[in-house]
């Protein structure tokens, strides 16, 4: 009886520890360039349609840390061209009906770590960018990759 | 001996521990979460200029002024002739650092000069400096200003080529000195994002 009892206490422990529901970051659309010319740098404003999105869902109001790893070039066989990321081309909205136009949070640095609590429907990060092709650039299609790291601080 | 209250409380403590333990572990492995996003973008090809033809004046004498017209193609005297390779259809910027004249070996010169019609821009691939038409691009340019709309080739037919024609005029002095002379014209392009 006893015995029943601390393993009815121990699967109580198990389950309430657990309530924080894993952070779920998604890709929602890419950094999107389009079509370049040699010579010619092209922005993309993170109010912007070709502006990266991600969407992240967890547990309703708490408290996480969302950290970009960027890149400084992008790459095709072996040819770099450069990318350029402001202090202010990151925005954050955690509201449930998200607004690019009018984040909660807006002209954020995404070389810096940001500090912000999940809204009922999570969080949308969007992310701008500036590419500058050389004179000469090789012509080709150019990819980078863009890492969105999410962690709870527990607060 | 322990008693029998005793080794319940022992094994609860145990599994207490052990819960705890486990249930931390499993908050840290859900404590974070990353995702792999891209920036793509596409370059077009980048632009290519070739020489095509010299602004060749051939012969000239002493004290008579000589002009070669835009639309010269004869044996002897030649419009220049540029090639400027690229993307169909894509806005460029262009600008032609012209010489105000042109020298011999000896360092004597002679005086070169552009007229503000001595230009014409082509983007077809069938004219040529003799031929060509307002229809064809541009033609009665000032070679110190291009137009702002200029592009290469066309996008209907897909033409990847623009070519400028250029005229000019030398005026050789009464004593100048014989001999072959030349000078650089520099053209620069470059796209402009239209």
């Amino acid at each position: 009886m006893n015995c029943k009892l601390a393993i009815a206490f121990l699967f109580f422990l198990l389950i309430g520890t657990s309530a924080f529901a894993q952070p779920i970051v998604t890709g929602v659309s890419d950094l999107a360039f389009g079509t370049m010319y040699p010579g010619v740098p092209l922005k993309v404003d993170k109010a912007s349609a070709s502006a990266a999105e991600f969407s992240i869902t967890g547990t309703a109001g708490a408290e996480v840390t969302v950290t970009f790893t960027l890149p400084t070039y992008m790459n095709v066989s072996g040819y770099t061209m450069q990318m350029i990321f402001f202090n202010t081309d990151m925005a954050i909205d955690s509201n449930p009906t998200p607004n690019q136009l009018a984040p909660a949070y807006n002209d954020l640095d995404p070389w810096q770590t940001q500090t912000v609590r999940l809204g009922s429907a999570g969080l949308t990060v969007w992310l701008g960018g500036k590419a500058v092709p050389a004179l000469k650039q090789q012509s080709g299609s150019y990819v980078a990759d863009i890492v969105l790291t999410v962690q709870y601080t527990g607060n | 001996m322990f008693s029998k209250n005793s080794r319940f409380l022992s094994l609860i403590a145990i599994l207490l521990m052990a819960g705890i333990f486990v249930a931390g572990s499993t908050s840290n492995v859900s404590a974070q979460a990353a995702v792999t996003n891209t920036a793509d973008a596409t370059v077009l090809a980048a632009i290519t200029i070739a020489a095509t033809t010299n602004l060749n004046f051939a012969s000239v004498y002493p004290g008579v002024p000589k002009t070669v017209a835009r639309t010269a193609t004869g044996a002897d005297t030649t419009a220049a002739i540029f090639t400027i390779t690229g993307q169909a259809g894509a806005g460029i910027s262009a600008f032609l650092v012209l010489p105000e004249y042109v020298s011999e070996t000896g360092g004597d010169r002679m005086t070169v000069s552009f007229g503000t019609t001595d230009m014409a821009l082509d983007t077809t691939t069938t004219a040529n400096p003799s031929t060509i038409v307002a229809g064809d691009g541009w033609i009665d340019q000032d070679p110190r200003s291009f137009p702002a709309a200029l592009v290469i080739g066309g996008t209907v037919p897909a033409v990847t080529t623009t070519k400028v024609y250029l005229g000019g005029k030398v005026i050789p002095s009464v004593f100048q000195t014989a001999g072959a002379y030349t000078g650089d014209i520099i053209l620069t392009v470059a796209y402009n994002g239209n």
